[in-house]
């Protein structure tokens, strides 16, 4: 992650003429770019089973369920942007500049891969954190488990890890999913 | 996992008879070989972790703790032989007049890699439920996270999911592991 030999951070305006990104995940993170690799099947698989889930309960003319590359921007300046693996918005509360949110989702979900480092984890945690996002689940294919967090006193704490039962968005009560239907196999 | 072409079982005595498997791990399923790939740096620095917190607390005159690859013999016919990746072990308990444990061990230690399928995993906790182990952890260094598992009624059941806290082995009660100090980093 350290930055390029003769690189200079970017700023907001600079970064919103540079060319998209293919084939891989761009987040920027205090005006330093990290181009990341496109994550492998199960990751996928994972994240798409829950869009469906959510999907198929929550009302598309009011809410969004985004799992598709999309930069939330954190901070504009020095420019930290993220890209969740999927996001829950209430349209009503979207802010969309430049073709990027600039608004706190009310989920945010984050499928885990062995190559995640803990240090890359708390970073986004904190990021999300800073923008006011209220709920998170952090889910590791791995262990097969969704730990759930909730934002207190401007932090997102780790109120629970579960590896079976049902999970129900705090804002959205009417919603619920079976963990035992997240998993490919 | 598919068996060769022309490969028949293994039966006990021939396995007995055969070389010795180098830089990989070898089990066998209803006498079927498994050749398992060594395990990256990871995964061994964990073993290497909870090994060095479980053998400075037990007295080692009376519990030994294994860990490498040492053979944990399931039942004879169909041979069936695991390689767990953490054994505690009382002496007076253990048997192994072949090289390889026949005996249950008093705790197992298991650290998930991505390899992992569910159904292996499952296979494994039957092995061992079969065996009559009383405890098995299963460590997922994605999650950071600590499934504890006692076995009630001839199956391994999972009781707790722990991300922080101190784990304390049912039959050695004296012993308590800082869950924090496992990961590497």
């Amino acid at each position: 992650m350290a930055s390029l030999p003769n690189s200079k951070t970017v700023t907001y305006e600079e970064w919103l003429r540079m060319p998209e990104v293919r084939d891989a995940i761009e987040e920027v993170v205090n005006g330093e770019i990290r181009v990341m690799p496109v994550p492998k099947w199960n990751h996928g698989e994972v994240v798409e089973s829950l869009q469906y889930s959510l999907n198929s309960q929550l009302d598309r003319r009011t809410f969004r369920v985004v799992a598709t590359n999309f930069g939330l921007i954190i901070c504009k300046s020095p420019l930290t942007s993220r890209v969740p693996d999927l996001a829950v918005f209430e349209r009503s509360t979207i802010i969309e500049q430049d073709g990027y949110i600039h608004s706190a989702p009310q989920l945010v979900v984050e499928v885990l891969s062995p190559a995640n480092t803990r240090r890359e984890r708390e970073e986004k945690l904190a990021d999300y954190a800073s923008l006011g996002v209220p709920e998170v689940w952090v889910i590791s294919p791995e262990a097969r488990t969704v730990e759930v967090l909730y934002l207190e006193d401007g932090f997102l704490h780790s109120e629970q890890i579960l590896a079976r039962g049902v999970l129900t968005p705090r804002l959205f009560p009417a919603v619920s999913i079976d963990i035992a239907h997240i998993w490919p196999d």
